[in-house]
């Protein structure tokens, strides 16, 4: 296993930048999580570190070495893709063992490291046979098990489960972390599915527009993030956002107006915005309940899901400032099953402590408090 | 009533293909036919059937020497193919590959090579020849068939690397293959369809093609098929039954070929046009 370092690394594709002055410095043995919308750039800085694309700017070091450079073989890293990438014309046997083969390794060394990997990924039975023979998942394994064969220092997955059907999906998750536990490698992962991100990182990285918002542990990220972008990202359904306003401000409480007839005390513990600034609070799904803020919310649409029920609806008195929110809707969790209908007014309350405070450019200026 | 249109169009397409069909296969019905017959029943009763299946006609065509012409046809045809495929399969792979106009500019000169008749640079082609002195050689023939083999086969290729999975050329890169390698250990070997429908449209171009060997070839042991079927014609009469014979011998292997290879052929063809 081993460390990767990424110091200043910028590549454009002409005048568009993909990635920007990334700097990330990543342990040995430490599972990463690269999350981030379509087109952030999360793909192209694994790929800058597998050396399939070059930079423009910036140096990539594998265990300490620097491999800016260096052909994609000689890095020391292994990559999965997305499509599996799998040699059809090939058996299981010589597509995990075809790294090695190119290295010149002696046929004893690859056959003894195929059926090793094979082992770990149970696939001793699928060797003879060739990829159009295998389903989705074994297809993946497979993949995996042409990565493990070569022991690289890092492993790199682009977005490996995306194929697969939710069900599986969520098995090989289950897969890939105890493979982490197995071997201690080092594993950069990259996914646009925050549940793979928040399930199997030792650290997320959340990628914006080619930039670093944020890198911590998924509940650092999920409690404390430090921008509007974080906050929204993160999180299924998402938080919700309403505009407000800091009416009054004191060394102890922020006092929130989200319209003139609806306001409520914050006790402080950020950089408290100034008074009569606009801002922006969030407020996770899964906080409404009970709390000393309450508010009345039209329902729209019910989703029953079995052990939790979602409900959709428009608050009287202010509304959701997200763009995509039909009719200001917000969204509210209740962890339980709910009979409420589509059409009913209902009585919603929160706690004033449970929400967060963005200023005017989303910067995270107030905390909700997590613990209960 | 779309049913009964479309019951409509069908019928005309297939009555179209149909006729199609027929302009292709009477003259080849009508040379095994002949091939077939004696001189009398030929001219006598040119559209009758055989009276009995009377091979002396194929063993008169064989005496000229059609199986030193199918051995020189079968070397020219193979070395020619093998060559067009292997340079164009290269060129094809760089110009998809390749970032910039260059590529694009290069790809479009080749191309254009493919709109110029051999005809038009036939006796440029051959004061070359002759100049190098290579008249009378099978390289004098593989050559010119290659040039003018490589740009169709080119454009074929280009449709086909365009949509290969760049996913595997880069896990084969992550494998330690190089450039090269990659072309050889993964691409070449799932372009099967590629090869094979360029092999089949070369070969039935080299094996037929007569005006080149005809200027070129002049010593009847080196001769091709189409060339040598010629001696069984004579400046005042001709055999028509032993020329119709040497025809169908020479027609016999392409239809093996093709029968065998059409699904990549058909394939392939299918991916022109990108």
């Amino acid at each position: 296993m081993g460390s990767v370092s990424i110091a200043n690394v910028s590549k454009s594709y002409g005048s568009f930048e993909a990635i920007k002055n990334i700097v990330l410095q990543i342990e040995p043995g430490e599972f990463v999580v690269m999350v981030g919308p379509s087109g952030c750039g999360k793909s192209t800085l694994l790929r800058t570190i597998a050396g399939l694309e070059t930079v423009n700017a910036g140096t990539i070091s594998v265990g300490g070495e620097d491999v800016t450079h260096r052909e994609p073989a000689e890095r020391g890293v292994a990559m999965v893709f997305q499509n599996y990438a799998l040699y059809p014309h090939m058996t299981v046997t010589g597509n995990m063992g075809f790294g090695l083969k190119m290295a010149k390794q002696a046929q004893a060394a690859i056959n003894g490291a195929v059926s090793q990997a094979a082992r770990i990924l149970h696939i001793e039975d699928h060797l003879h046979k060739q990829p159009k023979a295998l389903s989705g998942g074994q297809k993946q394994r497979v993949a995996i098990g042409r990565a493990i064969t070569r022991e690289p220092k890092v492993f790199l997955f682009d977005e490996p489960l995306s194929n697969l059907d939710a069900a599986l999906r969520t098995k090989m998750r289950v897969e890939l972390g105890r493979l982490h536990n197995q071997l201690g490698a080092t594993m950069i992962y990259v996914t646009h599915d925050q549940t793979e991100a928040m399930t199997m990182a030792d650290r997320i990285v959340i990628m914006n527009d080619g930039e670093v918002e944020q890198v911590g542990s998924p509940l650092d990220l999920y409690n404390r993030p430090v921008n509007r972008f974080v906050a929204g990202f993160l999180g299924s359904p998402k938080m919700n956002f309403i505009d407000a306003l800091a009416t009054d401000v004191d060394e102890k409480t922020v006092r929130v107006s989200l319209s003139d007839t609806f306001s409520f005390d914050v006790a402080r513990n950020g950089t408290a915005p100034s008074p009569d600034d606009s801002i922006t609070i969030g407020i996770r799904p899964e906080a409404f309940g009970e709390g000393d803020v309450g508010f009345e919310l039209d329902v729209r649409i019910v989703e029953n899901l079995g052990r939790e029920t979602l409900v959709y609806g428009t608050p009287v008195g202010f509304a959701s400032s997200e763009s995509d929110a039909e009719q200001g809707d917000i969204v509210i969790h209740f962890p339980r099953q709910r009979e409420v209908r589509t059409g009913e007014r209902i009585s919603v309350r929160f706690s004033a402590n449970a929400i967060h405070i963005f200023d005017a450019g989303g910067i995270t200026r107030h905390f909700a408090n997590t613990c209960s | 009533m779309d049913n009964r249109r479309l019951n409509a169009t069908t019928l005309v397409l297939y009555g179209f293909v149909g006729l199609w069909s027929l302009v292709v296969l009477i003259p080849i019905v009508f040379m095994f036919m002949t091939s077939m017959k004696t001189r009398n029943s030929m001219f006598m009763r040119p559209l009758d059937l055989p009276e009995s299946l009377n091979f002396q006609a194929f063993e008169r065509a064989w005496g000229v020497g059609i199986g030193q012409f199918m051995v020189n046809s079968v070397l020219v045809t193979f070395l020619s193919v093998a060559l067009i495929v292997v340079i164009s399969g290269l060129a094809a792979y760089a110009l998809t590959r390749m970032q910039g106009g260059w590529s694009k500019l290069t790809y479009l000169l080749i191309v254009a090579g493919f709109a110029i008749p051999m005809q038009a640079v036939l006796v440029p082609l051959f004061q070359i020849i002759s100049g190098a002195g290579m008249l009378n050689s099978r390289l004098a023939l593989v050559l010119p068939y290659a040039a003018y083999g490589i740009p169709f086969t080119v454009i074929l290729f280009y449709a086909f690397f365009l949509d290969f999975p760049r996913e595997l050329e880069e896990a084969a890169r992550l494998d330690g293959c190089t450039r090269f390698q990659t072309f050889m250990r993964i691409i070449l070997p799932l372009s099967g369809p590629a090869i094979a429908s360029a092999a089949i449209f070369q070969s039935v171009f080299i094996w037929n093609e007569f005006i080149l060997a005809l200027l070129i070839l002049t010593q009847p042991d080196l001769k091709t098929l189409p060339v040598g079927i010629l001696e069984l014609q004579g400046e005042f009469t001709a055999d028509w039954p032993a020329v119709m014979a040497g025809l169908s011998l020479a027609t016999l292997p392409l239809l093996l070929v093709f029968v065998l290879a059409q699904k990549y052929f058909v394939r392939s063809l299918a991916g022109l046009g990108k």
